[in-house]
């Protein structure tokens, strides 16, 4: 049923009842967007900065089931942000490849219930966090690959 | 939570290299979701409480900085809360550029987590960061010289045959 039809027909949502909210946000995706859409639109203008050695992050923040994971995961068949970035670095990468030299390391962990657990190399050990002086803030022992194609990547993600 | 590093330096550096670093981190978040929604009662439910601790800290550090921002005040960012937020302390509030996707359901179901997923983000919306390039130098060891030589060799090599043809 149409949320707003429903506002109107009962008090099903308490004290939000006919109160108008309004928001501005730099986009909206509606339910048409694929995953290229929502990456071009939201992460793609970061790949510069990140290959020129600016710091960069990305959030999907929501309830449960509202599609975070498949923002960001995706699926095998639909693969979402992580693989679409990595990509997009690559194809950048290949600009500079005559005056640069570049390497790609990724890491992959989950914080769950405040224990950090590496996903590349699966161990039944928790990861501790640690101030270095030199590098700042470190997960000591997780895991590190070198990565030379996206698909590389897809593999390890799924 | 996927963290990408990328270092390049420029291929024409002789025995001082500057090293770029930047690193991109794109993060899934735990579900923030109303404890009374889910029905989990005992263990569950103080699961779902521990879960949600480090979406509660990042929401207090989101609200922190928005004060900050908009009341130009100096709050106290309670970073050191939860291990998320101690990990996202430059993300967040430092020297990085920051995205965020607010994913919601078109049920009427979840018209309150929708509308407090809009409020969470708004309040980010607000949030400044100032980002700077990460310039690292490395000065070769002398033990590493033969290798940067025969690096530079083989390009020139290469240039040699590209000339040619």
């Amino acid at each position: 049923m149409d949320p707003a039809e429903m506002l109107q027909e009962k008090g099903a949502l308490g004290k939000y009842r006919s109160k108008e909210k309004q928001y501005a946000f730099d986009y909206a995706f509606d339910k048409e967007a694929g995953q290229v859409e929502v990456f071009s639109k939201t992460t793609k203008f970061l790949t510069d900065g990140v290959l020129n050695g600016f710091n960069a992050t990305v959030f999907a923040y929501g309830a449960t089931g509202a599609g975070k994971t498949y923002t960001m995961l995706g699926t095998e068949e639909n693969p979402g942000n992580m693989f679409h970035t990595l990509k997009e670095l690559f194809n950048k990468m290949k600009d500079y490849h005559l005056d640069r030299e570049f390497k790609i390391r990724v890491s992959f962990l989950e914080i769950y219930n405040e224990q950090i657990k590496d996903l590349i190399v699966v161990s039944p050990e928790f990861l501790d966090l640690r101030e270095d002086p030199v590098k700042g803030l470190v997960v000591a022992g997780l895991s590190e690959i070198e990565v030379r194609t996206p698909e590389e990547i897809l593999n390890l993600l799924m | 939570m996927l963290q990408i590093t990328c270092e390049h330096k420029d291929k024409d550096s002789g025995m001082e290299a500057e090293l770029r670093i930047g690193k991109l981190s794109l993060i899934d978040l735990a579900g923030s979701e109303r404890a009374s929604k889910t029905h989990n009662r005992g263990i569950r439910m103080i699961e779902g409480a521990n879960i949600n601790r480090s979406l509660l800290a990042l929401g207090n550090c989101i609200n922190a900085l928005h004060e900050n921002n908009s009341k130009n005040q100096t709050n106290y960012i309670p970073y050191r809360d939860s291990k998320l937020t101690r990990l996202l302390k430059d993300s967040l509030g430092g020297n990085c550029r920051t995205v965020m996707i607010a994913n919601i359901s078109p049920s009427s179901a979840c018209f309150e987590d929708t509308h407090n997923t809009l409020k969470y983000a708004n309040r980010a919306k607000n949030i400044k960061t100032t980002v700077q390039r990460n310039v690292h130098n490395v000065e070769y060891h002398i033990s590493k010289y033969t290798e940067i030589i025969a690096q530079l060799k083989g390009e020139v090599v290469d240039l040699k045959t590209q000339l040619k043809s």
